[in-house]
């Protein structure tokens, strides 16, 4: 317990450096900045919560913006009719809806899930657009925007967290989940029905979906139904908060607290370099080498002890 | 023996399908070879002087040849392709209406494609695709100037007309291609430049100096051009941009980029939106400003009239605008030159080069003008028989590039008295 107390307050080491590192640099960012950095990295931690899932049953996917923005364009109609009843039974069954038909489809064509999911992104966005029609966005009411706000936006994720939780350390479909993403032969070999487990895995990121349509559409009142891919932008940033928490992972095993971390650097780092006032192509520079640095640090650092063992020898 | 023959069967298939595609790609270039064939045989029979080459000149002096002493001559059906969607917000719809109106009732046929613009291979994807489809006229929106070029040769080699919409090219090299190209019809564009720097200098008028922007990717030829007329107001009027946001595709992306400003400036005076794809970008912004409580210190400009820009200026939020009378109008008129052509009655022998002027929005009572005015996807630029009488050089032996030039700037100064 003390342990991973420890190792848990080394972690944090990661974003509070970051936050003090900009605090000293930039002017314009400090304390006040603390609850926009929680609330922008709310949507990507509960997108990455899903992603996780899925990789952790070594699949890929792509879709999980499409389907979010499918869920949230499903909650908008439905919110203009029934309220806030309609708006969480409309985020809940549209991102499920789309979470089925693409478990359907990989259990039945047994086709790599990254290739579904780019069929299914297409798909979904195409049936949002057509949905809100020529204005090309839905919006909610004002009444509705809370939601999204600072500070539910955080309650939600939290209760987000706690779910992943529960489903990956605490169920068994969550252990048969991982075990299928390290070893799917393996598992075979012992019983277990690898394709039930990730049909059941695409399922659950629908729960995600839900969870992260809702604080789509209410944390600027509008979802857009962008085509052409569009939506594809929208994983990119989860993906790397996954990347980064499952490399963290040796320091200590609980993914939910580890994307958070993850969700929370490159937040502060986007947020840093605004107040920097850098271009966007210089935070994307920086972003990418900060990812190679945390990424390789670990490679670095067994070096680095390799070498000086060669030293000590010699 | 069930697997040899399962095997057997699917490399049949396997060949037969080659044979299939193969043949289907023969008579296609077969098709461009005799639609090239055709046009040549046309211009051939027309001129006197026996030209062999197919060129917009040889096609003007055969429809003068043709066309002398009547008024309205058999044109040739047609198939057009435009690089923009015709759906997602309503000035999307109301280019499309305008346009599908004008090519149905003068024999042709127009296709849209949306996302075109987004990059280079998209661009070239859509113009090969389109001259797969069997069009005899594409129009673009290129995202710069070296995808020209490719876009060129393509449309050379098939035989298929091209114009550029919302573009001017800046490249020397690119322009002196173009014009000895026998298949780029022309351009139509704004002046960009002027439109940053006017909305920058409204601004200013405001008391506004320190302003952020969200802006399309560098590179793209519009926002480069908007920004670089904004970069040149802040210049003259010792106005600032302290921060950027680019490519946001998404009402969150906006928010989310508009929160990180205001949270990062607090002397921040205004959020100057130079250029997006995306739609409900505006009221994300706006609900932005007004989480943070800086509705009356912080004020949203635009370039292009939102769907929302009346309840904007209503809320306060929004203080100038600047725009093409109707977003549609550029690619509109610049196919209208491309159907003539296709038609076989070009407007011009040259490559045209169309300008439209941007006016301003900063009032609400213009705003509902506009709305009212434009508001509605269904609204004509012209009516039905306008079109097809004024705007079919076939119908109309006195459409020129000069006049349609002045139809433009009638256009835009008339559009709110009309």
């Amino acid at each position: 317990m003390k342990n991973s107390i420890i190792k848990i307050m080394e972690l944090l080491i990661l974003p509070v450096g970051l936050f003090i590192f900009f605090s000293l640099i930039a002017g314009g960012f400090g304390l006040h900045s603390l609850p926009i950095i929680l609330s922008q990295s709310m949507l990507p931690v509960v997108i990455g919560l899903g992603l996780c899932v899925l990789m952790n049953a070594g699949l890929m996917d792509f879709s999980m913006g499409a389907r979010s923005v499918f869920g949230a364009t499903i909650g908008g109609v439905f919110s203009q009719g029934y309220g806030v009843v309609g708006l969480l039974l409309g985020c809940f069954l549209g991102a499920m809806f789309a979470a089925v038909i693409m478990a359907v489809i990989y259990r039945l064509f047994r086709i790599p899930a990254m290739v579904i999911s780019i069929g299914i992104l297409l798909v979904y966005e195409v049936l949002a657009a057509k949905l809100v029609g020529s204005s090309g966005y839905i919006r909610i009411d004002k009444s509705l925007f809370v939601i999204g706000s600072y500070p539910y936006n955080v309650i939600i994720t939290l209760a987000a967290g706690v779910l992943f939780y529960v489903l990956s350390y605490r169920m068994r479909i969550g252990c048969y989940i991982t075990a299928v993403g390290n070893d799917e032969k393996m598992c075979k070999n012992v019983g277990i029905n690898a394709d039930k487990v990730k049909f059941v895995a695409i399922i659950l990121t629908g729960v995600f979906c839900s969870f992260s349509s809702l604080l789509m559409l209410c944390y600027s009142g509008s979802v857009t139904a962008s085509t052409d891919m569009g939506t594809m932008n929208l994983v990119f940033k989860p993906i790397m908060c996954v990347i980064l928490a499952r490399h963290l992972r040796k320091y200590v095993d609980c993914m939910p607290f580890l994307i958070l971390i993850g969700g929370l650097c490159i937040t502060i780092i986007f947020n840093g370099f605004i107040a920097l006032g850098f271009g966007e192509a210089l935070q994307d520079i920086i972003l990418g080498l900060f990812m190679i640095g945390v990424l390789g640090s670990t490679a670095l650092s067994e070096q680095l002890q390799r070498w000086k063992r060669h030293k000590q020898i010699a | 023996m069930k697997s040899k023959f399962l095997v057997g069967l699917l490399t049949a298939t396997m060949v037969i399908g080659c044979m299939t595609g193969c043949g289907s790609s023969t008579e296609s270039s077969t098709a461009k070879t005799s639609t090239v064939a055709e046009k040549d045989t046309t211009a051939t029979t027309a001129v006197e002087a026996g030209n062999e080459s197919t060129s917009m000149e040889a096609a003007a002096d055969a429809t003068s040849a043709e066309s002398t002493g009547s008024n309205s001559v058999e044109t040739k059906p047609y198939k057009l392709a435009v690089g923009l969607p015709d759906s997602g917000a309503t000035m999307f719809s109301l280019m499309s209406n305008n346009i599908k109106t004008f090519v149905n009732a003068t024999g042709g046929e127009v296709v849209f494609q949306g996302g075109v613009g987004a990059s280079a291979d998209a661009t070239i994807q859509f113009v090969e695709d389109q001259i797969a489809a069997g069009a005899n006229g594409i129009i673009i929106s290129p995202p710069s100037d070296s995808v020209i070029p490719t876009v060129d040769s393509l449309c050379s080699d098939a035989g298929v007309y091209w114009g550029i919409t919302f573009r001017t090219v800046k490249d020397d090299a690119v322009k002196e291609l173009l014009n000895s190209s026998k298949y780029y019809i022309g351009n139509c564009s704004e002046d960009e430049y002027s439109a940053g720097y006017k909305v920058m200098s409204n601004l200013h008028d405001k008391g506004v100096t320190k302003v952020a922007i969200i802006s399309q990717a560098k590179g793209n030829t519009t926002t480069d051009l908007r920004e670089a007329g904004a970069n040149k107001a802040c210049q003259d009027f010792g106005m600032e941009i302290v921060a950027e946001a680019r490519s946001l595709t998404q009402a969150s992306d906006a928010t989310s980029a508009a929160e990180s400003f205001l949270t990062a400036y607090s002397d921040l005076d205004a959020i100057f939106v130079v250029g997006t794809t995306g739609t409900g970008m505006h009221e994300a912004i706006a609900k932005a400003i007004e989480d943070a409580g800086r509705q009356n210190d912080v004020k949203l400009a635009t370039i292009d009239f939102p769907d929302s820009m009346v309840s904007l200026f209503e809320s306060g939020d929004l203080v100038t605008c600047a725009g093409l009378a109707s977003w549609g109008y550029d690619p509109f008129m610049i196919t209208v030159t491309l159907a003539n052509q296709c038609m076989g009655c070009p407007i011009s022998n040259t490559p045209v080069s169309y300008s439209c002027n941007m006016f301003d929005i900063n009032d609400l009572d213009t705003a509902k003008a506009w709305v009212s005015r434009f508001g509605n996807d269904q609204t004509l630029y012209y009516d039905k028989d306008t079109m097809v009488k004024t705007y079919c050089k076939a119908n109309n032996s006195g459409l020129t590039a000069d006049s349609m030039q002045k139809a433009i700037t009638d256009f835009t100064e008339n559009s709110l008295s009309k």
